[in-house]
């Protein structure tokens, strides 16, 4: 198991490697300038040269990529914001918390909605229930959220008045937020969720289960349940960080200072540093997920467990 | 010996709904099986057998089955139990295990925890359910059995995981124990220990065993009675010696042409022309009409009568005259 | 059986009420688009700045916007972008992932182990990020927001080819073109590719919808289509500063692109079911 999760941690920093030397070079080769850019906004700046010298714009190009990587590994200084002139770090580090708050609720949300109704149209095929989710989920996946969003809005907010516009203090602001997530990864998780739960039931040890005398919801429980849920789990950990750019549409509409927001702003003012921090953010957390769901699969399926540690005994 | 009938089929019948209609898998079945006795069904694959071994406890795995006829148990005919009622008698009275034991057990929890699980069920704590589990280990000759209950199936090689079976259907010492093709995923010395282990457990619990086959070697080997399908029909039923030495449905004694025999020192082996019928509802005629080399043109219009020849042996055919095939 | 299979095929699409419904939804959408000048009664920035924000009426069956554009006539044209984002997305997606996999499956090798490696490399960054770092670089317009998602999709074709040249890549035929002297390029593209075209259909069936989703939503962000393009995304953009005077018009942009996308996705879902039975997912 051990040397299971170091390859796949092995792994994981390579790529995160070659993320961030892609991401750091495609914003290399972009055509704005940010001195430019800078310099538009201090207006009487006129010299141009002494900025990028002083920003250390004009240095090779490997040798920036390493300096960046450097201070941030070190320092977790990724630069200043052109924009706001303070060092980025420090702009998204408080707008992480507000993001992964929502992604977690809403996962959380999502799972207890979609795995038992997932599990309940596996169990009831053909039933009315069963019927009406197949419908609703085909529908939906055709819904954009940032449409799904505007709809939410235009209801609960512009017309009845529930719920606020916009804005962050309250609770209530991340109910309309919080619903658009959901109903975005609702359908995919229902779908294969009950799947799995058919897949499962037609294998031969529930058939065993069964034999043994064991009741109906016995075997839903600790035969069906439990060997679905290998797959549901290790998908729930994958879907995080497609949830996270999931909601850079939503925070964007609802105002919501979270990451996703920023990341959005930064790209329509050409924020280089910022947008370069948010990216690799992303990604280290889509590798962390991806390693933490396959040490999960470990942890779940034994049959992974003793292949990994070479036929523990 | 005096025989006392535990099951009794009579008139079994079990189709599957199919796009355009029932497709009929078993077709009219009746025997019955005593106790202690070892009632082996042979017959092709497909030919209904895994079938009847299912429907006994409903464990049909696609729910689209019709099943009619009785299916008499110890005085209850299983056929008419609530699913809530039949669960008290899988198990419990029951027992059944299965053609590919790897598959047949649950790959996230270890072998004793799987045994213990149906053991639980009579309600005794849990450290005496685990005592009793590897004791039924070492009932099943199980090598070590006290660290293999803590192993995961995968961990185990074929033949233990098909003794772990067994061990998890004994464990409430059922009147009758259904193997459906219980070695045919198994080597042949394999195969040859796990039959041992279940002629020496129906000798010491005097329990019943209905062994589903398609190989007549295996049937000679063990079985007591033997009921011969073909298409979903039980063409020839009898014990042991009566078949193999009087084979008289047309369909046995080509059968045991077919048969590898040590004693022929030449000649091929025969096999049988023509591929089994996929039989629809309500199809009248002999089921075995087409590939028959005795067939008339009665065979494909009626249904051939049943002739009894003893107490025990029996087979549904128009021929009349007992074989003499077997020279 | 004296059927032609042609006549068989039809049979069973006709029989595939997934596929039929999801087919004249499609093709409504390209009759809309095609015959556009036609079916608006307006040019889609014809503005009349004394009907601004005028409600459904018979004038203006949709409504106007804030311009006193009139919104049928912008959304009519704007199933224009939307196909063009399937037509060009699509195909876009499909020669780079098509020919990346085929290289990968037939070489197999060091070519195949960096090419696969590149792929896993999209596949870790999330694909909104991704097209949107993109749309970065090459600047915000809606063919840059076309490439954008093609990048971050073509890996799935690249898969889906790679895995089934392997497969294809041993069998007799190949090698019978092999010792007649077939070049690789030959054999990938005569005789490999043709037996991979039904699971092509099948891919590009399915990701289709998930394209013309992603790229609207870049045109939502400010960063595909530009004023005054009437591209459904950014028409539900700009209506959000007056939701509360004229709901109408983010709710009719939505609604076209929601008719379109599951129009696609439900063919896609009964085109799977014919071509491809063992992929079903139920």
């Amino acid at each position: 198991m051990k040397k299971y999760i170091l390859k796949k941690l092995g792994l994981g920093i390579v790529l995160i490697f070659c993320v961030s030397f892609l991401v750091f070079s495609m914003l290399y080769m972009m055509p704005g300038d940010p001195v430019t850019i800078m310099a538009g906004q201090l207006a009487k700046t006129k010299n141009l040269e002494g900025l990028r010298h002083e920003l250390g714009l004009d240095r090779p190009f490997l040798v920036q990529y390493f300096d960046w990587l450097k201070n941030v590994i070190l320092h977790q200084d990724f630069g200043l914001s052109y924009k706001y002139r303070i060092d980025a770090w420090s702009l998204i580090k408080t707008r992480i918390p507000i993001s992964l708050k929502l992604t977690f609720t809403t996962l959380i949300i999502e799972t207890l909605i979609a795995v038992p109704l997932g599990l309940y149209c596996a169990y009831k095929k053909d039933s009315i229930v069963e019927r009406v989710t197949v419908a609703t989920t085909l529908v939906f996946t055709a819904v954009p959220s940032f449409w799904l969003a505007v709809i939410l809005m235009l209801v609960f907010a512009v017309k009845l008045h529930w719920l606020p516009l916009s804005g962050y203090e309250t609770w209530q602001n991340y109910v309309l937020p919080i619903i658009t997530g959901v109903v975005g990864g609702l359908a995919s998780t229902i779908r294969l969720t009950k799947s799995e739960c058919l897949d499962v039931m037609r294998e031969r040890y529930v058939t065993t289960a069964y034999a043994k005398g064991l009741s109906k919801r016995a075997v839903l429980a600790k035969h069906i349940l439990r060997n679905s849920l290998i797959v549901i789990v290790v998908n729930l950990f994958l879907s995080f960080p497609w949830l996270i750019s999931g909601y850079i549409v939503i925070e964007r509409i609802f105002g919501i200072p979270g990451m996703g927001n920023l990341l959005v702003n930064s790209i329509v003012q050409q924020d280089f540093n910022v947008i370069q921090a948010i990216v690799l953010l992303i990604t280290v957390l889509t590798v962390i997920c991806n390693i933490l769901s396959d040490i999960v699969l470990g942890l779940l399926d034994p049959r992974i467990r003793i292949s990994v540690t070479g036929g523990e005994q | 010996m005096e025989k006392e009938e535990l099951l009794q089929i009579r008139n079994l019948s079990v189709d599957y709904k199919v796009k355009g209609g029932y497709l009929s898998a078993v077709h009219g079945v009746s025997f019955e099986i005593c106790k202690g006795e070892i009632f082996a069904i042979v017959g092709e694959s497909g030919c209904g057998k895994s079938t009847i071994a299912h429907s006994i406890l409903r464990l049909l795995p696609d729910h689209n089955e019709k099943i009619s006829g009785e299916i008499n148990f110890q005085g209850q005919n299983l056929n008419e139990l609530s699913e809530k009622e039949l669960e008290s008698v899988r198990g419990h009275k029951i027992g059944m295990i299965f053609q590919n034991p790897l598959e047949s057990l649950n790959p996230v929890y270890t072998t004793g925890k799987q045994v213990q699980e149906g053991l639980l069920l009579d309600n005794i704590p849990k450290q005496e359910a685990w005592n009793r589990v590897v004791d039924l280990f070492k009932d099943v000759q199980m090598p070590d059995a006290e660290r293999r209950a803590r192993s995961f199936p995968h961990e185990l090689s074929g033949g233990m995981r098909q003794r772990v079976m067994i061990a998890m259907m004994l464990g409430r010492n059922p009147d009758l124990l259904i193997a459906d093709e219980p070695t045919t995923a198994l080597d042949v010395t394999v195969e040859a220990q796990i039959l041992r282990i279940i002629k020496q457990l129906r000798d010491e619990r005097n329990m019943a065993v209905m062994l589903i086959t398609h190989n007549f070697g295996l049937v000679a080997e063990v079985a007591d009675m033997v009921g011969v399908m073909y298409a979903g029909e039980m063409v020839e039923t009898g014990t042991v010696y009566e078949i193999f030495d009087h084979p008289s449905h047309p369909y046995t004694m080509q059968l045991m042409k077919a048969l590898p025999r040590i004693t022929k020192k030449e000649g091929r082996l025969e096999t049988i022309r023509g591929a089994v019928p996929k039989m629809m509802n309500h199809q009248k005629g002999c089921r075995f009409a087409n590939r028959c080399i005795y067939a008339t043109e009665k065979c494909w219009s009626e249904n051939p009568p049943v002739h009894q020849l003893s107490e025990t042996h029996s087979f549904a055919c128009f021929r009349e005259e007992v074989s003499t095939c077997r020279k | 059986m004296s059927k032609s299979p042609i006549k068989e095929f039809f049979r069973t699409c006709y029989k595939n009420k997934n596929f039929l419904i999801g087919f004249l939804m499609v093709a409504s959408v390209v009759f809309i688009a095609l015959f556009a000048n036609q079916i608006a009664p307006y040019a889609y920035d014809d503005a009349h700045p004394q009907d601004i924000l005028v409600k459904p009426c018979r004038q203006y069956i949709f409504g106007t916007d804030n311009m006193g554009r009139d919104l049928f006539s912008r959304i009519v044209y704007g199933s224009r972008i939307a196909l063009k984002v399937a037509l060009v997305g699509a195909g876009l997606q499909l020669v780079v992932g098509t020919v990346i996999g085929l290289i990968c499956g037939y070489f197999g090798g060091k070519i195949d182990r960096a090419l696969t490696f590149i792929a896993d490399l999209t596949y870790a960054i999330p694909g909104m990020v991704m097209a949107l770092a993109v749309v970065t670089v090459l600047g915000s317009s809606l063919m840059n927001a076309i490439i954008a998602i093609a990048i971050v999709n073509w890996a799935a074709y690249a898969r889906v080819v790679r895995a089934k040249a392997m497969s294809i890549k041993n069998q007799a035929f190949i090698e019978t073109g092999i010792s007649f002297g077939e070049s690789a390029f030959a054999i990938m593209f005569r005789y490999i590719l043709p037996n991979i075209i039904p699971v092509l259909i099948v891919t590009v069936s399915m990701q289709l919808p998930g394209t013309i989703m992603s790229t609207t939503t870049l045109s939502f962000l400010g960063v595909g289509s530009q004023a005054p393009s009437p591209d459904w995304g950014l028409m539900v953009s700009e209506s959000i500063n007056y939701i509360s005077r004229g709901p109408w018009v983010c709710i009719f942009p939505g609604l076209a692109l929601v008719y379109t996308v599951f129009g696609f996705n439900i063919m896609g879902e009964g085109l799977r079911d014919l071509l491809d039975p063992k992929m079903k997912s139920q």
